[in-house]
């Protein structure tokens, strides 16, 4: 045989033993999985000034395949809400869009999770930026996580008078497994 | 060569595989909360006026009672009435009456002053409007709001005027009236 076949043959028999070196010191391809759902909305907050008003109709659920996992949340100014109003609820027409020089609540909105068998808990003061609410600690399958929702509204936060108009906010969460 | 350029391309396949592979997965959900705060508003009024003396005349005090105002309700009012308690008299209303030092009375004179007492909200550049009125048993705004306001102060002046025909109660008697203020968010 030719010396350039028997290289040629060196390499083919190589091939899989360069293949099993690579995929060995990639470490895992296949990544650990999280999946959050969020149980619903808040139609209607209800708020009285001079306190802060809280809600805890709304609970996320998770499922994660590794035993470190996050959830953070933020406002990520959906429906073209201004920026620089993230983290406040702002004056919304009830029907498709914020409204032109909208009312504002002067307070951010804060969001806790509950600490929970396999997740530990925290608040956060609504903002741009994702904010962690929830460090995980174990794998979960459904774990139930209730929230609170708080508002602190004063005197001097309009009662709107509009029809329909009220103040919204749409919080984002999202789950990580890290 | 072509096995060489076929072993490389492998190895870039795989390592790149490798590489993008994702190490962290994600997954998002949204909330949308609504609300809008409960119109309210919360008053309180200082002060009240004894031993005035009353002169023949137009009587005037404006620094007696004050009026306290909190609302998140652009539109807010106070509005002022006599609500005969004591009880008052009938035929007495918005009247000052006579008080005999533990209940209206009739005897021996069964009087009022002749003009009704007049009470006035001051205004407040930028935060309300003033109205004076001629007390009554209905209500009748002072105050309204022009902003959301909290613990908003403004000074309230009594009015009464006497004429040379009202009498001089006899005895310890004394005219008196309790002004009611009430808060609403219309």
């Amino acid at each position: 045989m030719s010396d350039c076949f028997q290289r040629s043959r060196a390499i083919i028999l190589a091939i899989p033993v360069m293949l099993l070196v690579v995929t060995a010191c990639s470490g895992p391809v296949s990544a650990a999985t999280i999946d959050l759902s969020v149980s619903g909305n808040i139609p209607y907050m209800v708020m009285t000034p001079g306190i802060t008003s809280q809600n805890t109709s709304v609970h996320i659920t998770v499922t994660s395949d590794n035993a470190t996992w996050t959830v953070t949340v933020k406002d990520a100014s959906d429906n073209s809400k201004p920026a620089q109003w993230a983290g406040r609820m702002v004056e919304w027409d009830g029907t498709s869009a914020y409204v032109t020089n909208p009312a504002v609540l002067g307070a951010n909105m804060t969001v806790t999770g509950a600490t929970v068998a396999g997740s530990s808990g925290s608040s956060a003061t609504l903002s741009s930026d994702n904010q962690i609410i929830e460090s995980g600690t174990a794998e979960v399958t459904s774990l139930e996580i209730p929230l609170t929702f708080a508002q602190e509204v004063a005197y001097t936060d309009p009662h709107l008078t509009a029809p329909n108009h009220v103040y919204r906010i749409v919080v984002t969460f999202t789950g990580a497994a890290l | 060569m072509k096995v060489n350029m076929l072993v490389i391309i492998s190895i870039i396949v795989v390592m790149s595989a490798a590489v993008v592979a994702p190490v962290m997965a994600a997954t998002t959900g949204t909330s949308t909360i609504t609300g809008n705060p409960t119109a309210v508003i919360d008053i309180s009024v200082s002060g009240s006026i004894t031993g005035w003396a009353l002169d023949v005349g137009d009587n005037t005090r404006a620094n007696d009672v004050d009026l306290t105002v909190s609302s998140n309700y652009i539109g807010w009012v106070v509005a002022v009435k006599d609500a005969m308690n004591g009880p008052k008299i009938a035929g007495t209303e918005g009247r000052m009456a006579n008080w005999s030092g533990s209940a209206y009375v009739g005897d021996p004179l069964a009087t009022k002053l002749a003009a009704a007492l007049h009470v006035e909200g001051i205004g407040v550049s930028g935060k309300t409007t003033g109205a004076d009125v001629a007390l009554t048993d209905a209500d009748q705004p002072i105050e309204t709001g022009l902003d959301v306001v909290d613990a908003q102060a403004m000074d309230i002046t009594i009015g009464q005027h006497v004429a040379i025909t009202d009498p001089r109660l006899p005895g310890s008697n004394v005219y008196r009236i309790i002004v009611t203020f009430t808060g609403t968010t219309p």
